[in-house]
C-alpha cells in the first residue's frame, strides 16, 4: 500500500510560475501605463478649459 | 525499521512470506466472474490461517483486507460488486501484520486474453520495480532507485507516477524514512542504512504521471486514465545488496 507523496514542484511548475510573474507584469505595466495616461489626458484637457474658460472661449467650441 | 539482529530478520521473513505466498495465490485464483470481494475474501482466508492481520484495515481501517484495483482504478481499490471479466487489468497489494511486524507486496495482472499492449505494460513494470532494487545496497543514495527506474521508464517510453511512493515498514505499514521516490528526484540524497526495511513499488504508466482521487475516500485512478501497473517487494539493504522479504 503506497502513502501518497505530496506533488513534486520540479523545474517545470518554477517556469510555469516566473511566465505567470512576466505576464502579470506586462498586463500591470500596460494598465498602469494606460491609468497613468488616462489621468494625464485628464489633467490636460482640465487644464485647456481652464486656460480656454480665462480666455473665454468654452472649450465646447473644439468639441 | 532498521533490523540489527537475526530475530528481526526471521520474524520479517515470515511476514514476508506470508504475503508473496496470499498475493501468489489470489493471482492464481483471478477468473472472470468472480467479484472483487470475492477475491478479497481468499487473500482473507490465507492470512487468518497464518495467523496474521491485515494491514491497512488494522491501520487505517480500510473496508478490505486487502487493496483491489481494476483498471481504470490503479491503487488502493476496496473489494466489492465489480465483477471482474475477460482482458481486465488487475493490481493486487498484500500487506499483513503478524507478531508486531508488517510486509508489503503488491502485482499487477492481465486477465486472459491479454491485450498485447497490456501484456508488455506488466511485464515491463516488474523489469522498472527491479531497475530500482538492483539500486540497493547499504551506503547507497536512496535518490539512486527513483533515477535507475526514472532511466528505464525513458528508455521504454513510459511515465511514472509521481505521487505514490514506496515507503519505509517492519513495525508499522508506514514508517520512517517516510516516503522513498520512485522516479527520479534530484533533491532526495538520504543515504540507505544497513539493515533499513523498505518497499519499493514503482506506478508505470503509459501516460499519466499523477493519481486521482476514484470514486470513493479509498480508490485511485491515473490522472489521463492510461493504463498502469505497480510491483512491489519489500527488502532489508545489506552491505552487499539487499535481501528481498515477499519474494514467493
Amino acid at each position: 500500500m503506497s502513502p501518497r507523496a505530496p506533488p513534486h514542484r520540479g523545474w517545470r511548475f518554477i517556469a510555469m510560475i516566473a511566465i505567470v510573474v512576466f505576464v502579470s507584469m506586462l498586463l500591470l505595466q500596460e494598465a498602469l501605463a494606460r491609468a497613468l495616461a488616462g489621468w494625464l489626458a485628464g489633467v490636460w484637457v482640465t487644464t485647456i478649459d481652464l486656460l480656454l474658460r480665462i480666455l473665454g472661449a468654452p472649450l465646447g467650441v473644439f468639441a | 525499521m532498521t533490523i540489527d539482529n537475526e530475530n528481526d530478520l526471521e520474524a520479517l521473513k515470515r511476514i514476508g512470506a506470508i504475503v508473496a505466498r496470499t498475493l501468489q495465490a489470489m493471482g492464481k485464483a483471478l477468473e472472470p466472474g468472480m467479484t472483487t470481494r470475492e477475491l478479497d475474501a481468499i487473500g482473507a482466508k490465507l492470512l487468518e490461517a497464518e495467523g496474521a492481520r491485515s494491514a491497512p484495515a488494522v491501520t487505517y481501517n480500510f473496508p478490505g483486507q486487502t487493496c483491489i484495483s481494476v483498471f481504470p482504478d490503479i491503487a488502493h481499490g476496496i473489494p466489492g460488486d465489480r465483477v471482474l471479466k475477460a482482458g481486465d487489468l488487475v493490481n493486487i497489494d498484500v500487506s499483513a501484520e503478524k507478531d508486531g511486524y508488517f510486509a508489503d507486496t503488491g502485482s499487477s495482472f492481465v486477465m486472459p486474453p491479454e491485450a498485447p499492449k497490456l501484456a508488455r505494460l506488466a511485464r515491463d513494470g516488474k523489469r522498472a520495480m527491479w531497475a530500482g532494487v538492483n539500486t540497493v545496497r547499504a551506503g547507497a543514495k536512496l535518490g539512486d532507485i527513483g533515477r535507475a527506474v526514472q532511466r528505464f521508464a525513458d528508455q521504454n517510453g513510459y511515465t511514472l507516477i509521481r505521487n505514490l511512493a514506496s515507503h519505509g515498514v517492519g513495525r508499522g505499514l508506514h514508517e520512517e524514512p517516510g516516503a522513498i521516490p520512485t522516479w527520479d528526484e534530484p533533491g532526495e540524497r538520504r543515504r540507505i542504512g544497513e539493515g533499513l526495511v523498505f518497499t519499493i513499488e514503482p506506478f508505470l504508466s503509459m501516460g499519466s504521471e499523477w493519481a486521482v482521487e476514484g470514486g470513493d475516500e479509498w480508490t485511485l485512478r491515473a490522472d489521463t486514465g492510461a493504463p498502469t501497473v505497480q510491483f512491489e517487494h519489500t527488502l532489508v539493504a545489506t552491505k552487499r545488496g539487499y535481501i528481498v522479504l515477499t519474494a514467493a
